[in-house]
């Protein structure tokens, strides 16, 4: 249901857009140039941006429990935003923006950890806990929903650049992956020791753990190639934990940390 | 130009604060294996803390090797010391019962065990009323007036996959109601998620006189399960009581279904050679259910479990294996040993049986020469 609504936001966001241009170009050209030019009067842009992010979900400072990063992938995370900016004063060089952003936040890693504390459920809802020492993957695939407020300065013709907070939904979420060579020590230091080694692999999947709602700061800045095609990256991270409050098999809280970089239509 | 720099700034401090940190020293402290001359069987009990040793009567007990394996960096010390102790050889003649503690590489983890030496004989006739342990699974014992053994089983295991709720959700339980008294009975299980992709989906409920090796249970789950004890008497019959209840579809190790397939329980007892006191068959002694190990001299074992749920009676003849006879005087000394195991599946070693499959033991007896 959740991957539908996303599909659905991201169809009427293109539309949006395509309707957009393609308005402009049509029998209402008049009108809706007339829109724009009350728009530009009253210090109002309109932009259009795609792109992807690219970043990791992390702990931050890396817990001493990780020892090594042996891969890393960012997937191909792609984002859409239609945002609004309203530039106050008489030299237009400072503004307010606020967007609604389709967000995907993606990576793949390996990691080498040691002692790691770790849980996963049984289908029955039982439990195996304890300590990994050894490889671990981890997938994370987030869709958020995310409404970016972002003070701007223009300092030139060209560059302009954007610093605020941001607000996220989670609409979608998959936290999981397994662990590979290594041993276990369950249910705890005391406890026993159990070897994994070749094909031997256990999984995990945290994805019902996740938080739903995340907020941040948003850094970046755009530059204007051409009258209406700005290219931007900007920087977002996450300042909350990824996961509940309750969740205590991660001992360390993960933010994420992602750098989106794509390019806009500004009407 | 103000951007770059910007931009240098917020990546140069990502990077910083990624930083990999010095290695934290090892927090694990425990006695992974315990091996050594002479011992013929070790059994560990993780969560009681508890080693029990055992050797052949007549050993010098006075300078007994005791090899820990320990986890990386963690020390272990006996809590008092007995004279004569050079580790790793230990003076037991004194005191059967010792307590060592093992310490980890930071200092913050503990763990004290106590390891007992015993002298005993393998007793011959196994009603199964006893339990030395109820949580977090069930461990059986046998007892005669030499001392005490536990039974082993793959609990130890099962605990892995989480699957068990309680002690009665266990492939392996101690049930009130027996031929006479209480008796066991053995349950082939769904490990679940964790199980299928190490592909172990099922787990079938056994009991043998050996030790499970939970360190290896993953990597090797047949070599985990070591089966015998050493046997100074020539067994000749094993008899007993059993009902059986067939699990409904039979699976392979990828769980898919085997067609035109039935599940049937195992009971078997296997009299081996031992070249030397730490050797013993483990769950490849019938290789893909096919073979049979060449150290066999002699075995008793059901055809097949009929599908009952009366108590049924069953005698099995020990018979002549690999062509080998059994050498007297190498019986008196201890060079052979002997395993006796029950399954719920009999194909369960190689992780193919029927969820659900039941089979129920009670009085078994060793009828020796």
């Amino acid at each position: 249901m959740k991957k539908y609504i996303f599909t659905f936001a991201i169809a009427g966001l293109v539309s949006i857009g395509v309707s957009f241009a393609q308005t402009s170009e049509n029998q209402l050209q008049k009108k809706e140039y007339k829109g724009l030019i009350w728009s530009a009067l009253h210090g109002l842009d309109y932009e259009f941006k795609a792109g992807v992010n690219i970043g990791g979900t992390s702990p931050l400072p890396l817990p001493q429990e990780i020892r090594s990063l042996d891969y890393y992938s960012p997937g191909l995370a792609i984002t859409l935003e239609g945002s609004a900016t309203k530039w106050l004063g008489e030299k237009r060089e400072w503004g307010v923006s606020v967007g609604l952003r389709l967000d995907s936040k993606q990576m793949t890693t390996r990691a080498t950890v040691k002692n790691y504390g770790m849980e996963i459920f049984s289908d029955t809802g039982g439990k195996i806990q304890g300590l990994w020492t050894g490889g671990v993957k981890t997938k994370a695939k987030l869709a958020y929903l995310t409404i970016p407020i972002l003070a701007n300065y223009q300092i030139n013709d060209r560059w302009k650049v954007v610093l605020g907070p941001y607000l996220s939904y989670m609409m979608d979420g998959d936290f999981s992956g397994n662990v590979y060579e290594g041993h276990l020590r369950t249910p705890d230091a005391t406890g026993s020791k159990v070897n994994f080694a070749g094909d031997n692999i256990a999984t995990y999947d945290f994805s019902n753990e996740l938080r739903k709602f995340q907020w941040g700061l948003q850094a970046g800045g755009s530059w204007k190639a051409y009258k209406h095609l700005t290219v931007h990256a900007d920087l977002t991270w996450g300042l909350n934990d990824i996961f509940q409050k309750d969740f205590k098999t991660i001992t360390f809280a993960m933010y994420p940390i992602y750098m989106n970089l794509g390019f806009g239509y500004q009407f | 130009m103000k951007l770059k720099h910007l931009f240098i700034g917020l990546i140069s401090l990502l990077s910083v604060s990624s930083c990999i940190q010095d290695e934290a020293l090892n927090v694990e402290a425990a006695i992974d294996d315990c091996t050594g001359a002479n011992i013929q069987l070790a059994n560990i009990d993780v969560t009681r803390k508890e080693i029990e040793i055992y050797v052949l009567d007549g050993t010098d007990i006075s300078k007994q090797e005791l090899i820990f394996s320990l986890p990386k960096g963690a020390s272990i010390q006996a809590d008092e010391k007995e004279p004569g102790d050079e580790p790793p050889f230990y003076n037991f003649s004194n005191k059967l019962i010792r307590k060592f503690t093992v310490i980890s590489e930071d200092g913050n983890t503990q763990a004290t065990y106590i390891v007992r030496i015993n002298k005993m004989e393998l007793p011959t006739h196994y009603s199964f009323e006893n339990l030395r342990a109820t949580t977090p699974f069930h461990i059986f014992y046998v007892t005669n007036e030499s001392g005490i053994m536990q039974w082993a089983s793959g609990n130890p295991g099962y605990n892995l996959s989480g699957m068990a709720r309680n002690e009665m959700e266990y492939p392996t339980v101690q049930m009130p109601i027996g031929k006479t008294g209480r008796c066991l009975k053995l349950t082939t299980r769904s490990t679940g998620s964790f199980g299928a992709p190490l592909g172990m989906p099922i787990a079938a409920g056994n009991l043998f006189i050996g030790s499970f090796d939970v360190q290896n249970a993953v990597l090797a789950p047949r070599q985990a399960t070591k089966f015998g004890f050493p046997f100074t008497k020539l067994p000749v019959r094993m008899t007993g009581w059993y009902k059986y209840k067939r699990g409904a579809t039979m699976t392979d190790e990828n769980n898919n279904t085997i067609p035109n397939s039935t599940d049937t329980g195992d009971i078997y007892a296997v009299l081996y050679e031992a070249p030397t006191s730490d050797f013993s068959l483990d769950g490849d002694l019938f290789p893909n259910g096919q073979g049979i190990d060449e150290h066999i001299v002699s075995m008793a074992r059901i055809e097949k479990t009929i599908e009952t749920d009366e108590w049924t009676y069953f005698d099995l003849p020990f018979t002549s294996q690999n062509g080998k006879t059994i050498d007297k005087e190498g019986l008196r000394n201890g060079k052979y040993k002997l395993a006796i195991v029950f399954s719920s599946s009999i194909m369960g070693a190689y992780f193919q049986g029927a969820v659900g499959s039941e089979l129920w033991i009670d009085e078994v007896e060793i009828i020796c020469e």
